[in-house]
C-alpha cells in the first residue's frame, strides 16, 4: 500500500451471516464493472472474493475487505477478527476444511478456498495470528504480464 | 418484416411520473425526467416488470396488429401452453386451439410435442456437453438479456437451443405449406405469449438470425374473443392429442420432469435468478448440471400478458393433465432425425452486451467512482426514487454522467434550502418553511404561528397599525391587513421599538422597498412593502431555527412562539 491508489473502498462482513453471505461480493463486482476492467480480471477477482467473504462469514466474527485499485493491478486486503489458521500449510492443501456437517450440507466448506483464491490471483499472501485473526492480501493484474501456473 | 413498436413503451399521456416503474426495473434502465418515464438505451430486459409496477396503465405491451395478420395466406397461431390453463379445468387444449378459427386464424397449433422434443434436445446436448457447468437454459429471453448484460462470462454456459415458440415455425410452416399448397412464407406463424420478453425476441432476436415467428399477440388481449368463442361453441369433438411430457415442461418447479438429466434445477423470479447467477460465476453452484431459469416469479404462468391468477393456471392445467392421462413419448427415432436437421439450434453466437458506456482509462473511471460516492454520501440513501432515478445510487451516477443534478433530490434541495441560498419565489414554494424572524434592533421576535406581527403605516394615516404578514416564505400575496388598497406601499416598522424596518435593497418583482428583518440563528428574511406583491428573499447563512420546515397547513405552526 505505498503507492497511492486510483479507488479504495472498504466493505464490512459479519461472520455467521450466511443470509447474507456472497453480498459484499456481488457489490465488489458491480463496482469493477463500473471501472470498465477486463471481463476476466473480474471473473477471477469475484471468485477470490466470494471465497475470502465466506471463510470469514463460516469462520470469523467480522472483517473488513479493502478494494484498491491501482493502474495495474486491483488488490483485495480482507483483515479479520476470529481464531486465525492454525496451521497455514495445511489450510492450503486442496481439500483440507474444518468446516462442520451442517456447513458443509449447505455447500460450503469444500476445503478449496485458500488454494482457490490463489489459483485465481497473481499475487497472494496469508498471515495469520491464533485467536487473534487472519489477514488475506491478494492482487489480480490488470495489464497483462507473464503469470505463472 | 414491418417496422413494430418496442414491446414495452411508455404512454406519455398516462404516465404521472410516480417513479413506481424506476424502482422494479432489475437493469436500474429507467428515469423520470420531467414528469415523463425514459428508459436508458440499451438496458430494457422486456421482462415487463414495469407493467406490474404502473397503476396508471401507462407501460404498454405492444404485439402484432389484425394488419400483421392480413399479409398473410395462412394465419397460424401457437399459443403458449400457459394458454391451456387460462379457462379452467373444463376447457380442453382442443376446445382452446379450435376456437382461434373464430378470431382470423386458419388454425392454432400444439406445441407441447415441440417442448416435449425441445427438452430431449437440450437433454441430448447435455450428454454430449463438456461444460462449464453448469448449463443454463435459453427458454427465457429476459434470461439470456440479462446475462449479455451482466453476466457475459456466462455466456458459454447458455445451452445454444432455441425456445419452443421458435422451434415450432420451422417444424410446422413446411408442412402445412404442402398441405394448403401455399409457399412457405406465405404462412404466417404468430405465438400467442404470455409475456413481453417473448414477443420482444421476435422483433429482437437473441443472435443474429431472424426469428422464425411473423408476429405475436398477447394471452391478456386474446382472452376475451376467445372466453367468447368458448362459449359460442362448447362442445369440441376429438381432443387435440396434447404432450404430457411437453405440459409437465411448462408447469417445472424443482427439477424438470421431461429431461432424463435429474440434475437440474428450475430458477424462477428476478431475484433467486440474480443470486444463482451470481453463484455460478462465483464457481459455487458446480454441483448442477442443468438450470432453467425465467425471470418471472413462477415462470411463465406470471407472464404479465396472461389472465387466469398464476396458481389457479398451475392447478387448472394439472387437473386438464389428469383428466388426459398420459401421451405416448416422442419416438427417440424422430428426435435423433430432428436433431440432424439442426432443427433446434441457436445458430448464432450470443454477444455480450455493454452494462455501461465504455470506461474508457482506468483512472478516469476511477475518478468518476470517486466522485460519485463522494455525491452518494451526501445523499439521504432513502432509495425513496422521489428525484426520478430509482435509488441515491443511481442518482448519484446520472449527476456524475451529467444526466441529472443533486437538486433533483427533494431531501439535498430541503437540506440546501435550510442552510444558505438566496432563493426565488418558486423554489421556497417548493417546500412550506416558516421564518422566524425578530428585530434586528430590539431583538424581538415577531413571528407569531404563521404571521410575522408588524407595525404598517400606510402613506396618509397618522399612526401605524398593527398588521400581519404571512411568516411562511414563499407564500404569495401576503396578507397585510390594515388600510389601503392593494398595491400600496407602506412602511414597516417593528411594532416594539417603532424603528423603522425598511431596508436599502428593493423588491426584485415591484421595485418597492423591502422591511429587512433578522433570521434566528442568522441570516435576514427581507419582504416587500407592497401590499399584496408577496417579495421575499432569504439572504446569509441559516440555520434551522431561523427556517422551521412546515410540515402540513400553516396552522401547524401555530405552537411556535417567541
Amino acid at each position: 500500500m505505498d503507492r497511492d491508489s486510483l479507488y479504495r473502498e472498504t466493505f464490512p462482513i459479519k461472520g455467521d451471516d450466511f443470509e447474507r453471505g456472497g453480498e459484499v461480493a456481488t457489490r465488489v463486482k458491480a463496482l469493477l464493472q463500473q471501472l470498465g476492467l477486463p471481463r476476466d480480471v473480474i471473473r477471477r477477482l469475484s471468485i477470490a472474493n466470494f471465497e475470502a467473504e465466506m471463510n470469514v462469514v463460516m469462520y470469523a466474527r467480522e472483517a473488513t475487505l479493502e478494494v484498491l485499485v491501482f493502474p495495474d493491478l486491483i488488490r483485495v486486503q480482507v483483515v479479520d477478527r476470529g481464531p486465525g489458521i492454525a496451521d497455514i500449510d495445511w489450510a492450503m492443501q486442496e481439500g483440507h476444511s474444518t468446516a462442520t456437517e451442517a456447513m458443509r450440507a449447505r455447500g460450503f466448506g469444500a476445503g478449496l478456498g485458500l488454494p482457490n483464491i490463489q489459483r485465481n490471483t497473481d499475487e497472494f499472501e496469508v498471515k495469520s495470528d491464533a485467536g487473534v485473526g487472519t489477514t488475506l492480501r491478494y492482487a489480480v493484474h490488470t495489464t497483462p504480464r507473464p503469470k505463472e501456473g | 418484416m414491418a417496422e413494430r413498436e418496442p414491446a414495452i413503451s411508455a404512454d406519455h399521456s398516462l404516465c404521472i411520473g410516480c417513479s413506481a416503474c424506476t424502482r422494479v426495473c432489475p437493469t436500474r434502465a429507467l428515469r423520470v425526467r420531467d414528469k415523463i418515464v425514459q428508459a436508458k438505451q440499451g438496458r430494457c430486459l422486456k421482462c415487463g416488470a414495469c407493467i406490474f409496477a404502473c397503476k396508471h396503465g401507462a407501460m404498454r405491451a405492444h404485439t402484432s396488429s389484425s394488419a400483421d395478420l392480413e399479409r398473410f395466406k395462412i394465419r397460424v397461431a401457437l399459443p403458449s401452453l400457459v394458454l391451456y390453463g387460462q379457462f379452467g379445468e373444463d376447457v380442453r387444449p382442443g376446445q382452446i386451439l379450435r376456437a382461434f378459427r373464430s378470431l382470423g386464424f386458419d388454425l392454432a397449433c400444439d406445441i407441447s410435442w415441440v417442448c416435449e422434443m425441445v427438452a430431449a434436445a437440450s437433454d441430448a446436448y447435455l450428454t454430449d456437453c463438456r461444460g462449464p457447468w453448469p448449463q443454463i437454459s435459453m427458454t427465457c429471453p429476459a434470461v439470456v438479456r440479462l446475462i449479455q448484460l451482466k453476466y457475459p462470462d456466462l455466456i458459454p454456459h447458455l445451452v445454444p437451443i432455441d425456445p419452443p415458440c421458435e422451434v415450432a415455425p420451422r417444424v410446422h410452416r413446411g408442412r402445412l405449406a404442402a398441405e394448403y399448397g401455399v409457399k412457405p412464407s406465405e404462412i404466417g406463424m404468430f405465438y400467442i405469449s404470455p409475456c413481453t420478453a417473448l414477443v420482444d425476441a421476435i422483433e429482437r432476436p437473441l443472435g443474429r438470425r431472424p426469428s422464425s415467428l411473423d408476429g405475436a399477440f398477447s394471452i391478456s388481449e386474446l382472452y376475451g374473443p376467445l372466453l367468447r368463442a368458448l362459449r359460442n361453441s362448447p362442445d369440441g369433438d376429438s381432443d387435440e392429442q396434447v404432450s404430457i411430457r411437453g405440459l409437465r415442461w411448462v408447469m417445472a418447479s424443482g427439477e424438470i420432469p421431461g429431461m432424463r438429466n435429474v440434475n437440474s434445477i428450475s430458477v424462477k423470479g428476478l431475484q433467486d435468478v440474480t443470486y444463482v447467477l451470481d453463484r455460478i460465476e462465483a464457481g459455487r453452484c458446480s454441483g448442477a448440471d442443468f438450470i432453467n431459469a425465467y425471470i418471472c416469479s413462477d415462470g411463465c404462468f406470471s407472464g404479465q400478458l396472461t389472465i387466469a391468477g398464476r396458481y389457479s393456471a398451475q392447478r387448472y392445467l394439472h387437473n386438464i393433465m389428469r383428466q388426459i392421462g398420459d401421451s405416448p413419448p416422442v419416438k427417440e427415432e424422430r428426435i435423433r432425425s430432428l436433431l440432424q436437421t439442426h432443427i433446434f439450434d441457436f445458430d448464432d453466437a450470443i454477444i455480450p452486451l455493454p452494462a455501461s458506456p465504455p470506461a474508457g482509462d482506468l483512472r478516469q473511471a476511477a475518478a468518476r467512482q470517486r466522485q460519485k460516492r463522494e455525491l452518494w454520501s451526501q445523499l439521504p440513501k432513502r432509495d425513496c426514487a422521489a428525484c426520478g432515478a430509482p435509488d441515491c445510487d443511481s442518482l448519484a451516477g446520472d449527476v456524475v454522467e451529467g444526466e441529472a443534478e443533486l437538486t433533483d433530490c427533494p431531501f439535498f434541495r430541503l437540506e440546501q434550502l435550510s442552510r444558505d441560498v438566496p432563493f426565488s419565489k418558486t423554489a421556497a414554494c417548493v417546500t412550506r418553511f416558516a421564518a422566524r424572524a425578530c428585530c434586528p434592533h430590539c431583538n424581538t421576535m415577531l413571528t407569531q404561528g404563521p404571521y410575522l406581527e408588524i407595525a404598517a403605516l400606510t402613506p396618509g394615516s397618522e399612526r401605524p397599525v398593527r398588521a400581519r404578514l404571512s411568516a411562511v416564505v414563499g407564500e404569495i400575496g401576503a396578507k397585510l391587513s390594515g388600510e389601503g388598497p392593494e398595491g400600496t406601499t407602506m412602511q414597516i416598522g417593528c411594532p416594539e421599538c417603532g424603528t423603522s424596518l425598511e431596508s436599502t435593497e428593493r423588491c426584485s418583482l415591484c421595485g418597492a422597498p423591502l422591511a429587512r428583518l433578522n433570521l434566528r440563528g442568522g441570516g435576514t428574511y427581507q419582504l416587500c412593502s407592497r401590499r399584496g406583491c408577496g417579495g421575499q428573499t432569504i439572504s446569509g447563512p441559516c440555520t434551522s431555527e431561523g427556517l422551521v420546515p412546515l410540515a402540513g397547513r400553516t396552522s401547524d405552526s401555530s405552537q411556535e412562539g417567541s
